[in-house]
């Protein structure tokens, strides 16, 4: 099916990093998860079942060349509006958010899939006005680009996953050539906006946007969760109180500690150790990403690359950093680690993107 | 590719290890630098610690019977409730338990942040409701049956007012009670057990022991996962009592007795009564004993309680250390000791009886004509007329004096128990404070206090000890319940070491005295009757005057035996119980015949709920006290 060529420039060492990460994740959820249910396993069982399926995905990726994507960008564009729009109206309501469409064998989440295909259809479209983004104009419309989506993500409310957007988005621009007094601009505008945009959200998600600077304010409601999970992962130490001993995470007091906060789970059971080799983990794996990009045969390669590095650090950075109370509490959750199908499977998508750069990055001589 | 590109890559590498620094830093913050700090907190969030109830020490008499000890409680508590079932299982228990709804509901919700600790619902459960709970436990998830040490009586009855009883964990303790421990360096929480009054209460912290720690993990929601740790408790000391039994036994019931017939005789209508016996020697208590008395068992029982404390009679009021009587006749050796002491008088010189005596206007009678009558005479026959001129010759101030050195105006300094009263000694100083009008002494007053009438205000207590000073020949005993405290490991932590104050008095006169109480317990004395016992008694009675009319003066009698060598000196009154020979002198007698063992024994009744017993099963709770009453 594929040429010799193409898997002598499989980056192989990404796919590894890949598969370290979600096993230690797998790891970590079984010990997350081991007083959910009568049967212990159940999450492992299904989450090794997305690693299966996610791997399954990232191949059937790999095997089209990622040029044809380009082709399509405009079908993506509209069909992934349509979707979003769709989850509005159609979408499983839970915990006063509409982001699930069921599909009976699994629930799809638009919002997750948004994020790929703005990655693609943000390529070829930062492609296509390449040496040209200099211009306010081109900058603007990128802007808009994403704006849309992002809009109606944040209508479900989503503001986690909407705010993934504008960390892809500035990664792309900055690799796609707009000027760099522009992307500062217009974050200092976006800045000066949030007093205004602050109208806009819902006390309670205004709430969790400021609680972490004190979350003792509120210990029993808002604070809360960032309290026990900050007294998890302090409370492991260097080496941690041994996997399945965390009693902050096995006695109940982590909330969701198998999906927004397994980073705690990980802080407590692992200590300092197990958690810096996670974060070694994402170093090296955004290195590779950024490794296969910059040997991309063309730009849109490299622009698919950046905004799939772009997208996992920014998530990493704000799960993480939400664990240890240094960034708000957006519930995003944590790249290859957290137990969820939709987020795991686009993840592993993304990868296979990249991937699909890397192997085709020499041009093909007839 | 362009240079800038590969320079706005490294700019994106650089910024993501930026990222990894910054998390690393914040990690090893919380972690390495803080991390103890939160390994505490961790703990705090999941450990709690369970108190477990220290059994109490048990109560014994001088002789090692068991008075008061423990026995095993059952209190139904309720853990976690399936909320499906939640409704059904509290309807079922209120029926089973007479609770309402509506209460069981409140205290579960005074515990909804301690889910881990059951709530206690009912303590000291019968066997039958115990029974019927266990049948339905399938029925019944949540309901826990707990195990706790409760107080046990031998006798309900038996010397209530100095055994005392106890706050019970739902009655609960009055917070002052609890402040009042707390600032001698007790520490009690709202619902534990304390005692309420009598030895309970005054020996509280060698009875208490010290409470046992359960040290459970519990998650998030309250529930408890598992235990850490267990501190057992540590037993409380068994107290050791001076008290006899026996003797105490024998005597509330010859008090009963005694009222009885003075009722059925003489249709006297005699109110209360009171008995000391104690060890004159030490000071140590053999019996002490307040009539009307209630029950310690059922004092738990509201209704009954409302009864006994709204009683005219005042069953709860220790009359032996908190009833005040002027002690009449029984304080004429006080007056014979005034006058040999101050020497005005020696003991050969006779005095007229002519049936009165008039002095300063005032003329007092007698109640015979004793014709010539030295100081043996005037206490054998317990002339009045003697011991007028006695008091008058011996002034007011001498004879306050010597009331004193007998213990009079004074607490004893009995210390087991609390209530006690100092009572008055006839003086200037106290018909001063009195709320009489006209609060000059004359000698009119001093003639009364000389017969012991008037200001005077005794309580038994103080009357057995005066007695005992008679008896050793001038060494006044701190009166004393507990002989000695030891710890469950056997450890003697307090022994009761007597403590006495040598009084003024020369043991001449004491002499005198002793044989002249020996005479009034022999033929021709005022209680005769007693030179019929094998046991040699000493004694003097006395008829308290109290100036209501219609009524009997309180008969009283204090004592000793045997008379060469006494084992006992007591006091004995009887309210409104007619003359000391008909009333308190027979008491007195009975009492020393039961401490010598010369009773004719009864035949023990038949314990009537032995024959029914279904009837024992059904009353179960009350059933296992009803036995042990009848013995």
């Amino acid at each position: 099916m594929f040429d010799e060529k193409l898997w002598r420039n499989f980056d192989y060492w990404l796919l590894f990093i890949v598969l370290a990460i979600s096993i230690y994740g797998l790891v970590i959820l079984s010990s997350a998860t081991s007083n959910f249910s009568a049967d212990p396993w159940y999450y492992v069982q299904k989450q090794a079942i997305w690693i299966a399926a996610g791997l399954t995905g990232l191949f059937l990726v790999i095997s089209i060349d990622y040029s044809n994507f380009s082709r399509l960008s405009g079908y993506i564009y509209i069909g992934n509006l349509a979707l979003l729009t769709l989850v509005l109206f159609i979408g499983r309501e839970t915990a006063g958010a509409q982001r699930w469409i069921d599909l009976r064998f699994f629930d799809l989440q638009p919002s997750e899939f948004a994020k790929l295909a703005i990655i693609i259809t943000l390529a070829v479209f930062l492609e296509k006005r390449e040496g040209d983004m200099d211009s306010v104009k081109n900058f603007a419309l990128a802007f808009i680009h994403v704006a849309l989506p992002m809009f109606l993500i944040f209508r479900q409310p989503d503001l986690g996953t909407s705010l993934v957007f504008v960390a892809i988005l500035y990664g792309m621009l900055f690799l796609g050539g707009a000027k760099l007094k522009h992307l500062f601009l217009s974050m200092a505008a976006g800045a000066a906006a949030v007093p205004l945009l602050w109208r806009f959200l819902k006390p309670y998600q205004q709430m969790r946007l400021v609680i972490f600077m004190n979350p003792e304010q509120d210990p029993l409601e808002y604070g809360y969760q960032l309290i026990q999970s900050v007294i998890a992962i302090g409370s492991g130490g260097i080496w941690g109180s041994g996997l399945y001993e965390g009693t902050q995470n096995i006695y109940d007091f982590l909330p969701a500690q198998h999906t927004d906060f397994i980073f705690s789970v990980l802080g407590e059971e692992l200590g300092f150790v197990g958690a810096v080799v996670l974060l070694v983990l994402y170093l090296l794996l955004i290195y590779r990403i950024l490794k296969v990009s910059s040997m991309a045969k063309d730009t849109f390669g490299l622009l698919i690359c950046i905004g799939v590095a772009s997208m996992l650090v920014f998530q990493v950075l704000v799960n993480i950093g939400m664990t240890i109370s240094i960034m708000p509490v957006t519930g995003l959750p944590l790249p290859f680690m957290s137990y969820g199908g939709s987020s795991f499977l686009v993840n592993m998508l993304s990868i296979g993107l990249v991937l699909n750069v890397g192997m085709r990055r020499d041009k093909i001589m007839f | 590719m362009s240079k800038t590109i590969i320079k706005r890559l490294r700019l994106f590498l650089a910024f993501t290890v930026l990222i990894m620094v910054v998390l690393g830093f914040r990690l090893a913050q919380l972690q390495i630098i803080h991390g103890h700090e939160y390994q505490k907190r961790s703990e705090e969030n999941m450990l709690r610690v369970l108190p477990i109830t220290a059994p109490r020490g048990d109560i014994y008499d001088a002789g090692g019977v068991t008075l008061v000890s423990n026995r095993t409680g059952f209190t139904v508590s309720l853990g976690e409730i399936p909320s499906s079932e939640r409704e059904r299982v509290i309807q079922y228990l209120s029926e089973i338990l007479e609770l309402d709804v509506e209460e069981i509901q409140r205290e579960i919700d005074k515990q909804r942040f301690r889910r881990y600790q059951p709530v206690k619902l009912k303590t000291d459960v019968d066997m039958v409701t115990i029974a019927r709970i266990e049948e339905r436990r399938l029925e019944l998830p949540g309901v826990i049956i707990e195990v706790e040490p409760i107080r046990s009586y031998m006798d309900g009855r038996l010397a209530p007012h100095i055994i005392g009883n106890m706050f019970m964990g739902s009655d609960l303790p009055h917070e002052s009670e609890i402040e009042r421990w707390a600032s001698q360096g007790y520490v009690y929480r709202l619902g534990d057990d304390i005692g309420r009054f009598g030895i309970e209460r005054g020996w509280e912290p060698y009875l208490r022991g010290e409470r046992g720690e359960l040290l459970v993990e519990v998650n998030a929601w309250g529930r408890l996962v598992g235990v850490r740790g267990r501190k057992d408790p540590v037993p409380g000391n068994d107290l050791h009592l001076t008290l006899d039994a026996k003797l105490q036994m024998d005597t509330q019931r010859l008090i009963e007795e005694s009222l009885e017939s003075l009722r059925e005789n003489f249709g006297y209508n005699p109110r209360g009564a009171s008995v000391v016996v104690l060890d004159p020697n030490t000071g140590g208590i053999l019996a002490m004993a307040s009539y009307p008395d209630f029950d310690l068992i059922t004092y738990t029982n509201r209704e009954y309680y409302n009864e006994i404390i709204t009683d005219p009679l005042k069953p709860i009021t220790n009359r032996a250390i908190s009833g005040y009587y002027a002690g009449g006749s029984t304080f004429k050796m006080v007056t014979a000791t005034a006058a040999l002491e101050e020497g005005r008088v020696t003991p050969g010189e006779t005095f007229r009886c002519t049936g009165s005596l008039t002095r300063y206007g005032n003329t007092r009678r007698c109640l015979g004509v004793h014709g010539p009558t030295n100081l043996y005479r005037a206490i054998v026959r317990s002339c009045n007329v003697y011991f007028y001129e006695m008091g008058l010759r011996a002034g007011i101030d001498k004879l306050a004096y010597y009331s004193e050195e007998y213990g009079f105006g004074q607490r004893t300094g009995l210390t087991d128990v609390s209530g006690e009263k100092s009572g008055t000694v006839a003086s200037r100083d106290a018909k001063l404070a009195s709320s009489l009008e006209f609060k000059t002494w004359v000698p009119g007053d001093t003639m009364s206090a000389a017969i012991g009438q008037g200001f005077h205000e005794f309580t038994p207590l103080q009357l057995a000890n005066y007695s005992a000073i008679i008896a050793n020949g001038g060494y006044r005993y701190r009166p004393y319940l507990v002989d000695k405290a030891v710890s469950y490991e056997g450890e003697v932590v307090w022994q009761t070491k007597p403590e006495y104050e040598e009084v003024n008095i020369s043991d001449r006169t004491f002499q005198l005295l002793q044989s002249a109480m020996e005479g009034v317990c022999q033929p021709g004395g005022t209680a005769g009757f007693m030179g019929r016992l094998p046991v040699k008694v000493a004694g003097k009675t006395g008829s308290v005057e109290h100036g209501i009319r219609g009524r009997e003066p309180h008969g009283a009698f204090v004592g000793y035996a045997p008379a060469e060598n006494p084992e006992i000196a007591f006091a004995v009154v009887i309210e409104f119980g007619g003359s000391a020979f008909r009333s308190a002198a027979p008491l007195a007698q009975k009492i020393v015949e039961s401490y010598f063992g010369l009773l004719e024994e009864e035949e023990p009744e038949e314990s009537e709920e032995f024959e029914d017993a279904e009837g024992i099963l059904e009353d179960e709770g009350n059933g296992v006290t009803g036995i042990e009453q009848t013995g």
